[in-house]
């Protein structure tokens, strides 16, 4: 009776073990990436989008390695022309996917913005997964910021995010 | 005679045109632009992001907070970390497909009032007329609103 249930107990853990494999977590970051705002742009929310084409083995250094999994740590966000952030109140930040399988996520933003200058740290969502974006080949950044005033012309911002990525 | 013969060549230049730039559109862009639900409250802007379609608040009727008096945040959203996150900007309609017969579907709307995401397919009934279906599960359980396309009005030419 002992020994069934001194089984029952080891079991799982050996065939967690056997299962878990060689896991690791690193970075990957994702920088210079250049958002423009096409104008003529108006008072309240303007999105602008990223690209994102993806090269696992570049980014991971490795061929056979895959993501299992990824969440977003820090985003920062920096002015790329000469107004800076003038007449920004926030910023979202979300990934979206072609894959009719996998929905937006809303992973980071800053509200209010105020008086940051140089950079604006966003705050991630803890709930917000990235996986699925890593298991294609391109997604989408959508950085949305939240004017006070109209302009005419492009607003461009750059921003570096690092996620926390488990790779096998 | 040369007058109708120019008539003639200048209306089929007009159609070719209006032709080639149909056949270049996607039909599914017909959603695009500025809606209004039935209610009158807000008002979302459909856009396209890769292939698919998202519908942002871009006006509310009450953009203040009436007790914090400062502009609405999604203080309902379940994820903590995005209950401060502002209202107006914030994508109700997400990752619409269009798939033919004036159908959107695949799609999920969310009700700011109480933080609840719902299943969603997407009626044009007309040019300026969605039926917005949100359900769970089945699409017989659900409620259906009629939103109405905000039409720019152009001043006469005096």
């Amino acid at each position: 009776m002992r020994l069934t249930k001194l089984l029952g107990l080891l079991l799982p853990a050996v065939l967690l073990a056997a299962c878990s494999g060689q896991q690791e977590t690193v970075p990957i970051e994702l920088n210079d990436l250049e958002f423009t705002l096409q104008g003529p742009l108006f008072e309240g929310p303007n999105q602008g989008q990223y690209v994102v084409q993806l090269d696992l083995p570049a980014l991971l250094g490795a061929d056979d390695l895959e993501v299992r999994s990824a969440r977003l740590r820090s985003a920062t966000v920096l002015p790329n022309d000469s107004l800076g952030f003038a007449n920004v109140r926030s910023f979202v930040l979300s990934f979206a996917s072609d894959n009719p399988e996998v929905g937006m996520v809303e992973a980071a933003f800053l509200n209010p913005l105020g008086d940051a200058a140089m950079q604006a740290e966003l705050s991630v969502s803890k709930e917000a997964d990235a996986t699925a974006f890593f298991q294609g080949s391109t997604f989408y950044l959508v950085l949305d910021a939240d004017f006070a005033a109209d302009f005419e012309g492009n607003r461009s911002f750059k921003a570096n995010l690092v996620f926390d990525a488990v790779t096998k | 005679m040369f007058k109708k013969i120019s008539l003639f060549l200048a209306v089929a230049l007009i159609g070719f045109s209006q032709l080639s730039f149909e056949q270049q559109a996607d039909p599914g862009d017909r959603l695009l632009g500025v809606w209004e639900p039935s209610n009158g409250r807000a008002r979302v802007k459909i856009e396209k992001i890769g292939t698919k379609y998202y519908g942002k608040i871009v006006w509310l009727i009450e953009p203040i907070d009436p007790e914090t008096k400062l502009p609405k945040v999604d203080k309902n959203n379940p994820d903590p970390a995005l209950k401060s996150a502002p209202l107006k900007g914030y994508r109700m309609l997400k990752d619409f497909v269009y798939n033919g017969k004036d159908t959107w579907s695949e799609g999920t709307i969310y009700d700011p009032l109480n933080g609840s995401t719902y299943s969603s397919t997407i009626k044009m009934k007309d040019a300026n007329t969605l039926d917005i279906r949100g359900y769970i599960g089945v699409q017989a359980l659900g409620r259906t609103d009629v939103w109405k396309r905000l039409v720019v009005q152009t001043a006469p030419k005096k």
